[in-house]
């Protein structure tokens, strides 16, 4: 049976080592091609001190070349899982992307150096894996080295991590493996540190065989966000797009909001072949009877009539400002991405202002938040727009905040008042 | 900083766009790694593009404005992210 896949994201720091970890990881498990590897050794004693590096370099040279980039060296196998790496890329303006449309992570590997400690990115990313609904993760402390393999800086920083992990929205961080490394060296990533003799815990490689495949929510409603409608000459309308929760089936009748028509599902068809029936994650096109072209477009929602998209007309959500020139007030109209729809919101209060080292609130109704800040807001969108509480449908809950051509914050919506 | 891969999906206006045209359009227009075609349904095709970015040039809005800007193209989506090495 083929072993099933994961898409693993990582983050934290740029410079806290997670290229060295899973670059080390590869060359370990004999990932790096034989050519690279023997090139290596004719260098002799000075390459075997440069090896690991080395085979970065080479990897680097590689794909300079055009040859392969991101597939040959995010792709692996462990005993159990076929995994992708995503490595989250480190400018705050990539967030929107993570949010909106980039592939599901599955699992995510956060890698904090020894000696650095936690930095503002790491909080970043934590809480970006929190908002993206990446359930299971494992914290790398890495650069053990530097930190002259020392039990209490591990336990120190783990302790750090674990109450960054609560404030950012995870329970019960404290179950999730924690190894301690040096990657540079190869101390716990594919085999057991003997400078660390008093950590008993899974190395970093067997600590991914400790994730599990999400289950897909397809016991969930059905929300299927529109990307983009078609009208196709024997067919007749089209709708595009990505099954974020739920099942539909041929002959389904399904409403389309806030377009508020509906219609029949006649076929589906994906990547070009019709099937009786589409899961989350399946990218499909659907005909659908009685709704003309013109009536439903990218951002709408579909879902069925028994329990149908919700439009909102407020909604409460906790977001965490990445970037702002100055600071941000109630009156604010920037607009929200979230799923495929664009729609221009105004932050009616900031409730609360929250300490983004505990999560607890520090201030309440604070007359303005800045970088860095996090917080309890109000939102009025400026037109209809579908959004579901993080508590039920966690897929539509989430949103990256733009203005000014940044991605100035990212949150959740955590409750809502219904339009209707 | 690194560069980030993205992986994009370009849908046509219409099943009626020539999407050899419209690569040839992308290409001319910017460096891609990658371009191939993904079949949706009823005959409709997306083209997926992989560019390479800079990380510290911060994000894909210029890249999407650039693409979805081209004649024939309906909408752009980033579909993966990943930064290089």
């Amino acid at each position: 049976m083929a072993k099933p896949h994961l898409n693993l994201i990582t983050i934290g720091h740029v410079d806290h080592g997670k290229s060295t970890l899973v670059g080390r990881m590869f060359y370990e498990k004999g990932l790096v091609k034989e050519e690279d590897i023997r090139k290596f050794e004719a260098m002799g004693d000075k390459g075997k001190t440069f090896k690991f590096a080395w085979v970065m370099d080479a990897l680097k040279e590689e794909r300079e070349r055009g040859l392969t980039i991101d597939l040959a060296h995010k792709k692996f196998e462990t005993d159990k899982y076929y995994f992708t790496i995503i490595d989250a890329p480190g400018h705050r303006d990539f967030v929107k992307n993570m949010i909106t449309g980039a592939s599901q992570a599955d699992a995510a590997v956060l890698v904090v150096a020894a000696d650095d400690g936690i930095m503002p990115q790491t909080r970043e990313h934590a809480a970006l894996a929190f908002t993206l609904g990446v359930g299971q993760l494992a914290a790398v402390i890495n650069k053990m080295d530097l930190v002259g393999y020392k039990e209490d800086v591990f336990n120190k920083l783990k302790g750090e991590v674990i109450d960054l992990l609560k404030a950012v929205g995870y329970r019960n961080p404290e179950k999730f493996t924690f190894v301690p490394a040096a990657a540079f060296h190869g101390d716990n990533v594919v085999k057991a540190s003997d400078k660390m003799k008093w950590y008993t815990g899974p190395v970093f490689y067997n600590a991914l065989d400790a994730f599990t495949v999400p289950p897909k929510p397809i016991d969930k409603p059905l929300r299927l966000p529109v990307q983009d409608v078609y009208s196709i000459t024997g067919v007749g309308t089209v709708p595009v797009g990505r099954v974020e929760t739920g099942v539909v089936k041929v002959g389904d009748t399904l409403v389309f909001e806030p377009a508020g028509v509906s219609g029949e599902v006649k076929s589906i068809e994906m990547h070009h072949e019709s099937i009786p029936q589409a899961e989350p994650g399946d990218n499909i096109g659907f005909n659908v009877r009685g709704i003309d072209k013109t009536a439903i477009r990218r951002g709408d929602v579909a879902g069925h009539p028994k329990s149908p998209p919700t439009v909102v007309k407020e909604f409460t959500a906790r977001i965490a400002v990445l970037q702002h020139p100055t600071a941000i007030a109630a009156g604010y109209t920037p607009v929200f991405h979230a799923y495929t729809a664009q729609v221009a919101c105004t932050i009616s209060e900031i409730t609360q202002k929250l300490d983004p080292k505990s999560g607890e609130v520090i201030q309440e109704k604070p007359e303005f938040i800045k970088k860095g800040d996090m917080a309890t807001i109000k939102v009025t969108p400026t037109k209809p727009m579908v959004l579901e509480k993080a508590s039920e449908l966690p897929q539509l809950s989430r949103f990256a905040v733009r203005d000014m051509g940044m991605t100035i914050a990212a949150g959740v919506c955590v409750d809502l008042t219904p339009a209707k | 900083m690194a560069e980030v891969a993205v992986t994009l999906r370009l849908m046509p206006e219409s099943a009626e766009v020539d999407l050899s045209m419209l690569e040839t359009a992308i290409k001319e227009r910017i460096k891609v790694h990658s371009i191939s075609r993904e079949p949706i349904a009823f005959g409709l095709e997306a083209l997926r593009v992989i560019a390479v970015v800079e990380d510290a040039a911060g994000g894909t809005e210029p890249l999407e404005r650039e693409l979805a800007g081209l004649p024939g193209v309906g909408n752009v989506q980033v579909i993966g992210l990943t930064r290089l090495l």
